[in-house]
């Protein structure tokens, strides 16, 4: 399934991300992380975010760019379940297919639109295939985007591109995914897929 | 305790006289309570505009936790109390450093009283949608 956690800043998004992924997470726990460190206020922020996470089980991939390029190890034998069949004891594969949280959205988006090896035009085709293909070596995909649109103020046109164009992401993830949810001051207001996270 | 939150203009201040019928003598403002030392007035049932008072008391150089403490405590004297705040951080992340912390701060102090709250109303054109109890 997919997940898209949405919310303004210090709204306790991640928070709750995190507790979906350790709600129905099972032992292969990816953190996706999409934010270039630049300054000292980054890495604070990077720091608060480990620390929240530790003791979870994650395994952290620094991806500025280029999801679809992004290789999980799937497909790994995890089990050896034994069935009776007609041929007697059978060892079968399974495959351990995880669950990933993907942080953050707004991040992502300006990576592949400002920095010269992302996809520039072509950003929203490429987080497209990217979640696609991503989702697709996963049991659960959670992916945290953010609320920037209301602010009220009339931005210059390189910013209004931007908003346009995470925007555009965000509707386009919401259609894709399962469960939509908005984290307003910690308290999730659920959008779509209610089913599978009232009790959470 | 109560805590009423929206975006500016929305009418959470009607919807507090006129939906929760609380006096506005009884209402403090958050500017107000930052310039009397952070106590409130015997007889308040609300405090309005308390992201106003988290701003002026980051301007007054106080921390979170040291502004997150004062607002615990007005709860723990008067647990019926009811906190009213524009919602903020749905915007670009600000260029003024201050800016930055402010909503921040703001958000992180209301996502720990919208876990203490019996009762979270989000107010929008006016009308009052309940997202917690």
């Amino acid at each position: 399934m997919i997940f898209l956690v949405t919310g303004g800043s210090a709204s306790g998004k991640s928070e709750y991300a995190e507790k979906l992924v350790t709600t129905f997470g099972g032992t292969e726990r990816y953190y996706i992380a999409t934010m270039k460190p630049y300054d000292e206020e980054s890495y604070r922020r990077i720091d608060r975010h480990r620390n929240m996470r530790r003791d979870k089980g994650f395994t952290t991939v620094e991806r500025y760019v280029d999801l679809a390029g992004v290789m999980l190890p799937e497909w790994r034998l995890t089990a050896d379940a034994g069935g009776e069949t007609c041929a007697g004891r059978q060892s079968i594969s399974v495959p351990a297919k995880g669950i990933a949280l993907l942080e953050c959205m707004s991040n992502l988006v300006a990576n592949e639109m400002y920095l010269p090896e992302g996809a520039g035009k072509e950003t929203v085709e490429a987080i497209g295939d990217g979640v696609r293909a991503l989702a697709e070596q996963l049991e659960h995909l959670i992916i945290v985007t953010n609320e920037v649109f209301s602010d009220g103020i009339e931005y210059d046109e390189f910013t209004k591109e931007y908003l346009a164009v995470l925007g555009g992401i965000n509707q386009k993830l919401a259609a894709m995914a399962d469960v939509v949810v908005e984290v307003v001051y910690s308290i999730p207001v659920i959008s779509k897929g209610a089913e599978y996270v009232q009790f959470i | 305790m109560k805590l009423i939150i929206g975006g500016t203009c929305q009418g959470k201040t009607a919807y507090l006289t006129e939906q929760m019928g609380v006096s506005e003598f009884h209402i403090m403002n958050g500017e107000d309570i930052a310039e009397s030392h952070s106590v409130l007035t015997g007889g308040t049932v609300a405090v309005n505009h308390l992201h106003l008072y988290i701003r002026s008391a980051l301007q007054n150089g106080r921390t979170q936790d040291e502004i997150q403490t004062e607002i615990l405590f007005w709860l723990e004297t008067n647990p019926e109390l009811i906190l009213v705040t524009d919602e903020i951080g749905y915007g670009i992340v600000p260029m003024d450093p201050f800016e930055r912390e402010y909503r921040e701060v703001t958000g992180r102090i209301c996502c720990v009283l919208a876990q203490k709250a019996e009762t979270v109303i989000r107010v929008c054109c006016g009308l009052g949608s309940v997202i917690k109890g």
